[in-house]
């Protein structure tokens, strides 16, 4: 299976109605709300010990 | 031997000095509430920026097609490319947070607006370099993008077909000027200090 990105043309794009993404664009953004959403409940490591 | 009071460069180092007091620029301690994941993805944003300049150094020294002909070229161009996509992902992530923890508060109105016009720019910058790519896909941006700049009256100005003056604009013009809003932007954080979290009380 060939992985490689083909960059010599438009992308894919997903279509919901009149909503439109490229596959790209998609994956991004899931990966935004996936990282914002640990960013908030994730705990901080912390030191305190060594203060 | 006394300083004269007219000298233009005395009063500029006072004000300097009295307006950005190094103690504040440069500071050895952070307040508690910093030890959260949420503000570590400003300096992640600042982190892909050196990245995504010192690749961007590299390839303009090349040129547009380098990476086409070019093993390293290609490489120095994908870190070019994923710095980006890191950039622009940290850079929502922290635009979020900021949001969600009004980090206008506080007298910080100045720092949230140029962070903003960051974030415009950077995104004007990110355009200009997909229409230097130099392949169909920016070909394609070029000729799309074309009639849509058309339809704002601004074509005439900003011509995506015109792949010399988005080269001079993603080299020269448009990192000179987001570079300065991204200092000017880390200054005022580093005057005003970083955000606390609304419960942290809202006269911080």
């Amino acid at each position: 299976m060939n992985m490689a990105f083909d960059l010599n043309g438009p992308a894919h794009f997903l279509t919901l109605g009149p909503l439109s993404i490229s596959a790209g664009n998609a994956v991004v953004i899931l990966i935004i709300f996936g990282l914002f959403a640990a960013a908030i409940t994730v705990p901080f490591p912390t030191n305190h010990d060594s203060e | 031997m006394s300083t004269p009071t007219k000298s233009w460069t005395v009063r500029t180092r006072k004000a300097t000095v009295e307006q950005f007091k190094p103690e504040d620029i440069l500071p050895d301690h952070q307040p508690a509430y910093v030890t959260s994941w949420i503000y570590v993805f400003g300096v992640a944003t600042l982190a892909a920026l050196v990245m995504l300049i010192l690749s961007g150094l590299v390839l303009t020294l090349q040129g547009p097609s380098w990476w086409h002909i070019s093993s390293v070229g290609h490489y120095v161009n994908s870190v070019h490319l994923w710095s980006v996509e890191l950039f622009f992902v940290f850079m929502v992530v922290h635009l979020w947070g900021k949001f969600w923890m009004a980090a206008w508060r506080g007298k910080r109105l100045a720092t949230w607006i140029s962070g903003a016009v960051a974030f415009l720019a950077s995104i004007i910058t990110a355009f200009t370099g997909y229409l230097i790519q130099t392949n169909f896909d920016s070909q394609w941006i070029a000729s799309e993008g074309k009639d849509g700049f058309n339809s704002l009256g601004i074509g005439a100005f900003f011509n995506t077909l015109n792949t010399g003056q988005a080269i001079l604009l993603h080299v020269a013009l448009l990192p000179l000027a987001l570079g300065a809003i991204v200092g000017w932007h880390v200054i005022l954080v580093r005057r005003h200090g970083v955000v606390p979290p609304i419960d942290e009380g809202n006269s911080k």
